[in-house]
């Protein structure tokens, strides 16, 4: 298959008053047309960085990251993101902010695209709300909707459930594989949840620490819906925690 | 998320708290309404009873008369509205000065390097002392008293502008940086929706500002207005018209916020979020 993202050989290093740190080295890999994939490690290990150097909000030292064999530098409408706060712009309705990164649409067009999207998360009856009359959860699904409205070919998402409760995480899940097969889209998800990796994509990065490097990638052979309560299941996530800590 | 779930619970503690002050919100008028009273009723009798001289301090009776004389005859409503026309113009100066500049100055660090010296400096001046030289360079007619509104008004204006820029949240900036927003879209989308409010505060403040600062150059230097018609009834010793006169400032100055305030929440019905206490 042929590669949409390519992250190739990136190096990042802060520097800062008190030292330099090396945060992530040679970091590499590729993602093939509607891949899903998810980054691993324990916290601090560089995947927020990496995910943002993938988004262009930060550049690498060295390396690049191209998107269809094209040198994407700075953020670009083939990527968007969905970060681990919705960020929401509170002076929006859900239906403007779901809309916040649609470009050249006539308002038809704009208006058929968001019915389909908010459809898609559920919200088709919130289009008039203001986040602050929005629960985490839906909220959340608003900065979904904005990402997809925005057509990205690649949807690179920064433990975007690690702030909601248990249930409203699960259900959150399983709308996100619902999501990702309907439109087809590549989805690179950084988490420090490594059920929720395993039951999520197709491929899992697994990083470790100080520098940020990958040290193993494990592919996810189950079919969907998953169930995690397979001897499989369990044995590759208990093959993973004890890579990642 | 952690802040967004604050959030809301602060908006349901806000709710409780509103809807107990919603019950308390006649009473809190009867409370407010209650020291005046009491004041006017002691002066009323006071002045009936000859207590104090009514050349110095009318009664409010006497006082009320000439509001209504001077109201049938439309020389309080001529004066009100050369004031208030003074004010419109000098306070739309100033705004369509102030929110560019001040959002440039938020927006550029070095910009603000540069002028906020000059600025401080500026901002310790009362606008009042500013009247002799605008008389001067400008003459005795509207274009002087204008020139102090603007200036009365620019500051806070400006001041809030800059301050709403610079704390636009950060967080936000990055979603328009990802959504490739122009730099003029920036503005347009992310910087002034988010400043909107701090800016609405300097409007306000900026409003108050001139009102006070436009009744102290009619006092001054004018043959309409307000304050001349206060001068114009102290040089013929009528302590009736001066207070009628004060009064109406007052009341007028009270009313102008009011409407400020009902255009801002008619503008930006997100505002009880940031009521709320919350912070995204």
């Amino acid at each position: 298959m042929k590669s949409i993202l390519a992250v190739k050989n990136i190096n990042k290093t802060f520097y800062s008053d008190w030292g330099e740190v090396e945060a992530l080295r040679s970091i590499s890999f590729a993602c093939s047309k509607g891949e899903f994939i998810s980054i691993v490690g324990p916290s601090g290990c560089g995947k927020t960085t990496l995910l943002r150097i993938i988004a262009g909000l930060e550049n690498p030292n060295e390396g690049e990251i191209s998107i269809e064999g094209n040198h994407a530098k700075g953020p670009g409408n083939d990527r968007a993101v969905v970060f681990q706060d919705p960020r929401l712009f509170p002076w929006l309705t859900v239906e403007k902010n779901a809309a916040f990164g649609i470009q050249n649409l006539s308002k038809e067009e704009v208006k058929s695209k968001l019915d389909s999207i908010l459809k898609l998360v559920g919200l088709e009856n919130f289009r008039k709300a203001f986040p602050y009359e929005l629960s985490g959860g839906m909220a959340q699904r608003v900065a979904i909707a904005r990402a997809v409205a925005f057509k990205p070919k690649v949807l690179l998402m920064d433990e975007p459930f690690s702030a909601l409760d248990a249930q409203t995480r699960a259900r959150m899940q399983l709308e996100l594989v619902n999501l990702w097969q309907k439109t087809g889209k590549n989805i690179i998800l950084v988490t420090h949840d490594i059920n929720e990796a395993l039951l999520l994509s197709q491929k899992v990065l697994i990083m470790s620490s100080s520098p940020g490097t990958i040290k193993e990638t494990v592919e996810v052979p189950f079919s969907y819906p998953r169930d995690v309560d397979t001897t499989e299941f369990l044995r590759l996530k208990k093959h993973i925690t004890s890579n990642v800590f | 998320m952690k802040g967004l779930k604050q959030i809301m619970t602060s908006i349901k503690s806000q709710t409780l708290k509103r809807n107990i002050s919603d019950i308390s919100l006649s009473g809190k008028i009867i409370r407010g309404l209650t020291f005046p009273i009491i004041v006017i009723a002691i002066w009323e009798v006071a002045a009936r009873q000859a207590i104090i001289d009514p050349y110095f301090l009318p009664s409010p009776s006497s006082i009320s008369y000439t509001y209504i004389d001077m109201l049938s005859s439309g020389l309080l409503q001529t004066h009100l509205l050369t004031s208030l026309q003074r004010l419109i113009y000098g306070f739309f100066i100033a705004a369509t000065i102030a929110i560019p500049i001040g959002i440039l100055v938020g927006k550029t660090r070095t910009f603000r390097h540069w002028v906020n010296p000059t600025l401080s400096f500026l901002q310790q001046i009362p606008p009042i002392a500013w009247i002799p030289i605008f008389i001067l360079w400008l003459g005795i007619d509207e274009a002087s008293k204008v020139a102090v509104i603007v200036y009365a008004a620019f500051f806070p204006i400006f001041l809030n502008t800059v301050q709403g820029v610079i704390s636009v949240d950060p967080k936000l900036i990055e979603v328009g940086r990802s959504f490739m927003l122009t730099p003029g879209e920036m503005i347009r989308r992310v910087y002034i929706p988010s400043a909107a409010m701090t800016i609405f505060v300097g409007l306000r403040l900026g409003l108050s500002n001139c009102w006070r600062a436009l009744v102290g150059a009619e006092l001054i230097a004018a043959s309409s207005g307000l304050g001349s018609l206060i001068m114009d009834a102290r040089n013929f010793s009528q302590a009736d018209r001066i207070f009628v006169g004060i009064f109406t400032i007052g009341v007028a100055g009270l009313l102008i916020d009011y409407l400020l305030r009902r255009i801002e929440s008619k503008l930006m019905p997100w505002k009880k979020m940031y009521q709320a206490g919350g912070q995204s």
